[in-house]
């Protein structure tokens, strides 16, 4: 990727704010990515609709609105279904889950703890081209 | 089933009590992993930062301190909680007069500055209670504490203690430990917020390790099992409901061993 390749945008959902900060902080330190972060719920679909992002990196377990919530809510708008949308958890492992063992509901997911390299990777491989 | 029939569970039953049990089970180590695994990912990224290329501003150094202790802190809690709600009370139980053990805990409380405080603890009067006092003080903090944070902006704290007679109907859907029968004196202690009270439909689960219904970081959702584990070894009662005029009360039951 040359140096003048426009910015991927990844919004990050998830109700732990030293997560998505530290989070940020690290995606944008490769230079290839803008990041904003969310950390209520019930804010997020607004957050999407301002920000329009390539990929969201979406939390579980959350109060008010869960990631299942948040997600049956972006796959419904039709402003907003074309988003991809990938799940970061501490809740499932990836021995929890059968078949290829790395979807929820058919959605891929990367499980906490993860590195900065394992979520790069991670991205990349679900970011659209 | 006739009187000389053995006793059998009905299987049903069984397999219904063997699926809410393996639920709760479920719901518990989702709970561990939440707790355990957010601030070991804290940890994770954090060591990232630190081993990454850019230079280390003193800002962003100090903001990974601040991860770092915030992450072991609550590691350290969800462990510590986690053991008193599980393991059994090591230290033994000594007859402790309640009055000073209470007066103790409202002058060890640390009142948030946007909370009024409403105590009722007389003292004199109030009854003597086999109890281990450091095990109660650790049940009656979580409560207090799950009372502050109950209201992150404003409220009123109530912590009221009183000598109560066990009524004929109270008994009935009490936890199995609890010594307490009608007619029995009771040390009663009660910790209330005014905040804005638990959804009914989440009531039952309020007891059950790592239910929580804080924002994150802020509970690691053991306190209140913990506080009933202490309470249970104590075999008194542990009642939490939501009050008519909005708020939660929290009411400790304790055997009275005599009327002081």
């Amino acid at each position: 990727m040359s140096d003048t390749a426009p910015k991927k945008k990844i919004l990050l959902i998830d109700d732990e704010p030293f997560i998505t900060n530290l989070m940020a902080m690290n995606l944008e330190d490769t230079g290839r990515f803008e990041v904003r972060e969310q950390n209520d719920s019930l804010q997020a679909l607004e957050t999407i609709m301002d920000f329009v992002p390539d990929l969201i990196v979406l939390d579980v377990m959350m109060p008010d609105l869960d990631g299942a919530d948040i997600l049956y809510r972006i796959k419904n708008d039709s402003r907003l279904k074309h988003i991809k949308v990938v799940f970061h958890t501490a809740t499932v492992r990836e021995s929890d889950l059968s078949g290829d063992g790395k979807l929820i509901n058919g959605f891929p997911f990367l499980p906490k703890p993860a590195t900065t390299e394992q979520m790069v990777t991670f991205i990349d491989r679900h970011l659209p081209a | 089933m006739s009187d000389a029939a053995p006793e059998q569970g009905n299987p049903r039953d069984d397999s219904l009590r063997e699926l809410a049990v393996a639920d709760t089970l479920t719901r518990i180590s989702k709970g561990i992993a939440h707790e355990i695994c957010n601030p070991l990912s804290q940890i994770t990224l954090a060591a990232d930062l630190l081993g990454g290329q850019r230079p280390l501003t003193d800002e962003r150094r100090s903001q990974i301190a601040k991860v770092l202790h915030q992450a072991s802190q609550r590691i350290d809690r969800a462990v510590t909680q986690l053991q008193q709600a599980c393991s059994p009370l090591q230290e033994a139980m000594e007859v402790l007069d309640s009055g000073p053990l209470l007066q103790g805990t409202l002058s060890a409380l640390k009142l948030p500055a946007h909370l009024s405080l409403e105590a009722e603890i007389p003292t004199q009067g109030l009854p003597r209670i086999k109890a281990n006092a450091k095990y109660l003080g650790i049940a009656l903090r979580h409560l207090l504490d799950n009372a502050i944070e109950a209201m992150p902006k404003a409220g009123r704290l109530t912590l009221r203690a009183s000598t109560r007679q066990i009524g004929q109907s109270q008994r009935g859907s009490w936890q199995q430990s609890t010594s307490l029968n009608a007619g029995d004196l009771a040390l009663c202690i009660e910790i209330c917020d005014s905040g804005p009270g638990i959804p009914t439909q989440q009531l039952h689960l309020i007891f059950e390790p790592f239910f929580s219904t804080k924002p994150a970081g802020q509970g690691s959702g053991l306190g209140l099992a913990a506080a009933r584990k202490i309470i249970s070894l104590h075999e008194g009662q542990l009642d939490i409901a939501n009050l008519p005029q909005g708020g939660v009360c929290a009411t400790i039951l304790l055997k009275a061993l005599n009327q002081a």
